[in-house]
C-alpha cells in the first residue's frame, strides 16, 4: 500500500475480484478494519457482502486483489491455521447436529490443543448468557433457534480469536429474539476487545451494532463510514438513497 | 434321401475326422510313454475323493447319486455336489477339474457345448451322435464320455390330456396347426437354445399365442393349473404321469438323441481307472422304462433320492443290498412339514450356518472395500457417478450368469460364491455411503472447514457420523439380498440354504424347498434385526 500505516489494519481488501464461473462477484471490492472495531457490509443479495467476508477466512481465494489479517497476506499461512485464529458464525449456527453443545464449543480450543478446552467452552457459553451446566450436555437439535446461535457465537469465541466474522448470523431470528442477541453481542463487544466483520442486510441492524458501515453493489464498496458519514455525505445515490429509506422506516416506527 | 445326405455329412466329417484320429493317436502316445515310470506317477494322484456332481433336476440327481453309492460300493471315496447350476455350470467345473463325473446327454453335450448344428443325418443317429461328442469332447477338453446308460431322454413338449382332446393335438405338427390359440411355457434354456423353440419353430412353423419363461420347477404345475397350455420336458420325466400330460410326438424327427451317459473329468481319466472302471458298470444297464420308473419314484412318490438309487443299484445286482445306505434318512412322505423339519433339523442347522457363513464374510468382505469406496469417490466426485454405476451394471447381471462367469476364475465352491454375494454386495453399500457422505449436513460441514478443520477430520468427525444412518439402510439392503442371493450358491456346489431349496425344486418336493426357504427367510429377518440394533448404536443422535 502507498500510504504508511504506524499500526497495521487488523482486516482489510484492496480491490478483489472474484468470479464464480460468468457470474462476477467481486469488483474490485476494497474495507478496512481497525484492531477491536466492528464493521457491517450492508448489501442486497447477491452484492458480494458474504463473498468478501469468505475471503477472509479463504473459504473463497479471489481471482485478483490482495486480503490482508493483521497486516499479512492471508495467503502467507496455511489456510487451516488461518481458520483457526478467525472466529466465524454462519447464519444457520452451522452446529455439529449430533456433538453435545459443550463439544461443538470446545472445537477449535481442541484443534488448537489449547489446555483444558472444556473450561475455555464453558467459559465462552457465559458470555453469550448460556450456562454450561444446563445446556453444555444438550444437543443442538434440544435447543431454540436464539439458542443455537448464541452456541455459534460461544464456538467462535471460544479460543479467543483476534477476529470474529459473523454472515448474517441473526438474519434467520424473530424480531424478538433477534433483539436479544443484539444485547448479547453488544454484551461480547463490551467484555473482549475483538474485531468483527459483520455481513446483514438490516441497515439499522448494522448502525446498531458496529462501528462503521461498508454499504456494498454489484461487487463493489460504495462507501465506507460510520452511519453520521453515510447520512451526511453519502458518496453516491445509491448510498443516499438507501439511508434516506432506512430513515423513512425507523421513522415511521418512532411517529406510530 | 437319407443316404445322400449321410454321405454328404460324412464327407464334410472327413477331414475333421482324420485329424481328430491323428490327435487321439498323438493323445494314445502320450498316455503310452508315461504308463511305464514307475510307481510313484501312479501312486501320486493320492486318493482324493471322486466329486460325482449333477445337474438341478431331478433325474440328474437321482443318476448322480446312483454313481455315487456305486464307488463307494466299491470302497472309493466320493464327495457329492448335486445340483449344479446348468450345463454351462456343470460342464465348467467338470473341464477345470472341480467336479469328477455328472450325468450329460449326448444331444446337450453336441449343442449347447460343442456348438454343433444338427445335421439332419445325425439328428436320427444315436450311435454318430455319441461318437461326435465322444471324439470331440476328448479332443478339445480330455474330457471322456462313458458309454451310454441305455436310455434316451429327449425333450418332450406337453399338453394337458384335455387340451390334447380339444385340439386333437397327437404330434408337433399338429401343434403348429393349432398354435395360434394356445399359451406356452418353457423353460429359458429351452427358450435360447438352437435345439430348443427356435429350431422348433423353424422345422415345424410353430407359432404360439404367447410364450412365457417359466423355471424347470414351476412349469409342470403351471401347465397342470391351466396357466399355460404347452410347456417344454424331458421325455423321461416322472412328472409326466404325475400330472397326467400327454407329450406330442415328434414327427419330423426335429430333436437329435439325447443319450444320458457319465462325463468323466480329464483328471479322473488321467489318474482314476478304478473309478472310470466302475462307473463303467453303468453303462447299457437302464433302459428307458426303467429310468422313468426310478423318475417317477422320485418326483411322484416323493421317495428319498438316497434310497431309490440305493434300490436301483441292488436290483441291478451292482450293490449289496445289505450295504448300509448311509445317507438315507427314511422320508416318510405323509409326516406333516413339522415333524419333517424336526427330523432335519441336524441338517437344517448345518446349512443355516453354512448359509450364515457364506453371508457374514461375503457381506463383511463387501463392508471392507465399498465404505472406503464410497468415501473415496466423496474426494473424487468425477469418478464417483461412472464407478458406482458400473457396480450398479454388476448388480445386474443375473445370479445364474453371475456364478458361471466366476467358474473358469475361481473353479466351483466356497470362494466363486463369495465372490459373486461379494460383488453383488458393493452397489448397496458403495452407493448409500458416497450419497449419505456427499449429502450430510452442508451447513455443519461448512462450519467445520471455515473453523479450521482438515479434510480427514470433517470426513472422520462429521460426513461419517452423519452419513452412518444411511450407509447403515445401505449395509441392510446389502445383507437381506445377500442371503436371498446366497441361496443360489448351491448352483454352484457351495451349500448352504439353497441346497435343499434347489433340490426340492427339481424334484417338486415343497417340504424339502421350504425347508431352505424358511430358514432363509428366518436368517434373513434376523440379519436385519441385528443390524438395526448396530444402527442404533452408530446413528449419532436419538431425535
Amino acid at each position: 500500500m502507498s500510504d504508511s500505516q504506524s499500526s497495521p489494519r487488523a482486516l482489510a481488501t484492496h480491490r478483489v475480484v472474484h468470479r464464480y464461473g460468468q457470474v462476477l462477484a467481486l469488483d474490485g471490492a476494497s474495507i478496512a478494519v481497525d484492531a477491536a472495531r466492528a464493521l457491517a457490509l450492508v448489501g442486497e443479495s447477491g452484492s458480494g457482502k458474504t463473498t468478501l467476508l469468505r475471503c477472509f477466512n479463504r473459504m473463497v481465494d479471489p481471482d485478483a486483489g490482495t486480503v490482508e489479517v493483521g497486516g499479512t497476506d492471508v495467503r502467507a499461512q496455511p489456510a487451516i491455521v488461518l481458520r483457526r485464529h478467525l472466529g466465524y458464525v454462519p447464519q444457520d449456527g452451522g452446529l455439529l447436529p449430533h456433538w453435545r453443545v459443550l463439544r461443538n464449543v470446545a472445537l477449535v480450543p481442541k484443534l488448537l490443543r489449547m489446555h483444558e478446552p472444556e473450561t475455555a467452552a464453558a467459559e465462552a457459553l457465559r458470555m453469550v448468557g448460556l450456562s454450561a451446566d444446563t445446556f453444555g450436555e444438550r444437543y443442538p437439535h434440544e435447543l431454540s433457534g436464539g439458542q443455537r446461535q448464541r452456541v455459534a457465537l460461544a464456538r467462535a469465541l471460544a479460543a479467543r480469536p483476534g477476529v470474529i466474522l459473523l454472515d448474517e448470523p441473526f438474519g434467520a431470528l424473530d424480531a424478538i429474539t433477534r433483539a436479544e442477541l443484539h444485547e448479547v453481542f453488544k454484551d461480547v463487544r463490551r467484555e473482549l476487545a475483538m474485531t468483527m466483520l459483520l455481513v446483514t442486510h438490516d441497515l439499522a441492524e448494522a448502525a446498531y451494532l458496529a462501528d462503521e458501515i461498508a454499504v456494498m453493489r454489484a461487487g463493489r464498496v460504495e462507501q465506507q463510514g460510520t452511519m453520521v458519514d453515510l447520512h451526511t455525505a453519502p458518496a453516491t445515490s445509491y448510498v443516499a438513497t438507501l439511508i434516506a429509506r432506512a430513515m423513512a422506516t425507523s421513522a415511521h416506527l418512532v411517529s406510530t | 434321401m437319407i443316404r445322400e445326405m449321410w454321405s454328404r455329412t460324412t464327407l464334410s466329417l472327413l477331414p475333421a475326422f482324420i485329424l481328430v484320429s491323428l490327435a487321439t493317436g498323438l493323445h494314445a502316445q502320450t498316455s503310452n510313454t508315461a504308463a511305464p515310470t514307475p510307481g510313484v506317477a501312479q501312486v501320486q494322484p493320492d486318493r482324493y475323493p471322486v466329486v460325482v456332481a449333477s445337474k438341478p433336476f431331478g433325474e440328474s440327481y437321482l443318476l448322480c447319486e446312483m454313481f455315487a453309492q456305486l464307488l463307494e460300493a466299491h470302497g472309493i471315496a466320493v464327495t457329492r455336489r448335486p445340483g449344479l447350476g446348468a450345463t454351462e455350470v456343470a460342464f465348467s467345473a467338470l473341464k477345470q477339474n472341480e467336479i469328477d463325473v455328472y450325468p450329460e446327454y449326448t444331444g446337450t453335450g453336441l449343442i449347447a457345448i460343442l456348438h454343433d448344428s444338427v445335421a439332419d443325418s445325425l439328428a436320427r443317429d444315436p450311435r454318430a451322435v455319441y461318437k461326435t461328442v465322444a471324439r470331440d469332447f476328448m479332443t478339445r477338453y480330455g474330457v471322456r464320455w462313458l458309454p451310454p446308460l441305455g436310455f434316451q431322454n429327449t425333450y418332450a413338449i406337453a399338453v394337458r390330456r384335455a387340451t390334447a382332446e380339444r385340439y386333437h393335438l397327437r404330434t408337433l405338427s399338429d401343434l403348429a396347426r393349432e398354435g395360434s390359440h394356445l399359451t406356452a411355457g418353457f423353460t429359458p434354456d429351452f427358450i435360447g437354445r438352437s435345439d430348443g423353440l427356435p429350431g422348433l419353430a423353424r422345422v415345424y412353423g410353430i407359432h404360439l399365442r404367447n410364450i412365457r419363461p417359466l423355471a424347470p420347477a414351476v412349469k409342470y404345475r403351471a401347465l397342470a393349473d391351466g396357466a399355460v397350455d404347452v410347456a417344454d420336458g424331458y421325455s423321461t420325466d416322472g412328472l409326466l404321469a404325475r400330472y397326467d400330460l400327454v407329450t406330442l410326438v415328434d414327427d419330423r424327427h426335429f430333436f437329435p438323441p439325447y443319450e444320458a451317459a457319465a462325463l468323466i473329468s480329464p483328471r479322473l481319466v488321467r489318474d482314476r481307472p478304478d473309478a472310470v472302471a466302475v462307473l463303467t458298470l453303468l453303462s447299457g444297464r437302464l433302459d428307458e422304462a426303467r429310468m422313468r420308473q426310478l423318475n417317477q419314484r422320485v418326483e411322484v412318490a416323493g421317495e428319498d433320492v438316497h434310497q431309490v438309487a440305493a434300490d436301483a443299484l441292488t436290483t441291478l445286482g451292482l450293490i449289496n443290498a445289505n450295504a448300509p445306505t448311509a445317507k438315507s434318512l427314511a422320508s416318510d412322505a405323509h409326516a406333516s412339514f413339522w415333524r419333517y423339519m424336526w427330523d432335519r433339523r441336524a441338517t437344517i442347522a448345518a446349512l443355516t450356518l453354512r448359509h450364515l457363513f457364506l453371508v457374514v464374510v461375503g457381506l463383511g468382505a463387501a463392508i471392507l472395500v465399498a465404505i472406503p469406496l464410497g468415501l473415496a469417490l466423496e474426494r473424487a466426485r468425477n469418478a464417483a457417478e461412472p464407478v458406482i454405476r458400473v457396480l450398479g451394471v454388476i448388480q445386474t447381471v443375473p445370479s445364474i450368469a453371475m456364478l458361471a462367469f466366476m467358474i473358469p476364475l475361481f473353479g466351483i465352491g466356497t470362494v466363486p460364491a463369495l465372490v459373486a454375494l461379494w460383488l453383488y454386495a458393493l452397489y448397496p453399500i458403495a452407493r448409500n455411503t458416497y450419497t449419505g457422505v456427499r449429502d450430510a449436513d452442508p451447513g455443519a460441514i461448512e462450519a467445520a472447514e471455515a473453523l479450521g478443520t482438515t479434510a480427514i477430520q470433517r470426513l472422520l468427525w462429521v460426513r461419517l457420523p452423519l452419513a452412518a444412518p444411511v450407509i447403515m439402510a445401505g449395509v441392510r439392503t446389502a445383507a437381506v439380498v445377500t442371503v436371498g442371493a446366497a441361496t443360489l450358491a448351491a448352483f454352484i456346489g457351495a451349500g448352504g440354504l439353497g441346497e435343499p431349496i434347489v433340490a426340492g425344486l427339481a424334484l417338486a418336493d415343497t417340504r424339502m424347498i421350504l425347508s431352505g426357504a424358511l430358514p432363509a427367510a428366518l436368517l434373513a429377518l434376523m440379519v436385519d434385526g441385528v443390524l438395526a440394533l448396530v444402527e442404533r448404536t452408530v446413528t449419532p443422535v436419538a431425535g
